[in-house]
């Protein structure tokens, strides 16, 4: 999160040919996995996602792996006039902030925008 | 002569005739299909509201089914922990959202006579509950319930025709419905 304290790691560029993980909670998923308009808002002053430099997809599924993850690439982002930025925590290095506005065209661009890499893993009770 | 659905009661047709303005009778009127409604004019008219109130009846009846149905179904995620940035929604904001949507649709088809479609309804991420109409589809509208009465919501057609905006959820706010069954 962007008002988190300062890491013990250094803050770093992000290029725009990179791409971010977001983590995608089953009930923010349409059924065939793609992440759902509610998957994308602000927590705090940023929407929190996890750089492919220094991250997996599949470290993102959150314990236990059940989640979905989205890959956004930064570009589109930026077109956006979304401010990609490295926000690195002590516990996560990968740690970055989408941050600006995101009222409903820009979250309904962002679920069309996004790439499926996981899908979620259903936990309903049957 | 093709007769109203047997659910279009006098005692309903009498209500949407009291309350409907000239413009929302001429509306019905010109939107009856002729060729199935010969007659004179009055009958054209009354005819084509007696149809147009039996299906709103129709429609009320299974909304008051599929109200219940769509929230309770909606998995809103209170037994699950998908991590610190995750909340559900609190139960203020579930039950505004649901009022503001029988709201909407009641209106609707009472006072313009749309049914509305039903939206799929899911959390956000931030706690509030987005109502999404077609997603996919050649009209789609997005409506994000805040919570106090706040809501907003952005659409977008195939033909490139977009809605954006705030909305207080207390009102009626029939011009969404209007958007969404526009051609």
């Amino acid at each position: 999160m962007s008002d988190q304290p300062q890491s013990r790691y250094a803050v770093e560029a992000i290029p725009d040919g990179d791409n971010l993980f977001r983590r995608v909670p089953e009930n923010r998923a349409f059924p065939n996995g793609k992440p759902r308009p509610g998957a994308f808002s602000d927590k705090g002053k940023g929407m929190s996602t996890s750089w492919s430099k220094y991250a997996t997809a599949s470290g993102c599924r959150g314990k236990p792996p059940t989640c979905g993850v989205a890959q956004l690439p930064v570009a589109p982002l930026r077109a956006l006039r979304l401010d990609v930025t490295h926000t690195p925590r002590d516990t996560d290095q990968s740690h970055s902030d989408v941050i600006g506005e995101k009222d409903e065209e820009t979250r309904m661009v962002l679920s069309n925008m996004a790439l499926v890499v996981h899908k979620p893993v259903s936990t309903k009770k049957k | 002569m093709p007769r109203a659905p047997k659910d279009a009661s006098v005692a309903d047709l009498g209500e949407w005739r009291a309350k409907a303005s000239d413009a929302e009778k001429q509306s019905a009127y010109r939107n009856a299909p002729r060729q199935a409604y010969p007659g004179s004019h009055d009958d054209h008219a009354h005819d084509a509201m007696m149809a147009m109130m039996g299906r709103l009846t129709s429609s009320l009846a299974v909304y008051g089914d599929k109200f219940d149905e769509l929230f309770a179904d909606v998995d809103w995620g209170d037994d699950v922990d998908y991590g610190e940035d995750v909340v559900a929604p609190p139960a203020e904001v579930r039950a505004e959202a649901a009022v503001f949507l029988k709201r909407l649709a009641r209106s609707s088809a009472t006072k313009l006579g749309i049914a509305l479609p039903l939206p799929e309804i899911s959390p956000t991420v931030d706690g509030n509950i987005d109502l999404h109409w077609g997603p996919g589809e050649t009209r789609e509208l997005l409506l994000c319930v805040r919570g106090k009465g706040k809501a907003s919501f952005f659409g977008k057609a195939q033909n490139g025709k977009t809605i954006k905006g705030s909305a207080d959820t207390d009102s009626d706010n029939m011009y969404l419905a209007a958007w969404l069954s526009e051609k």
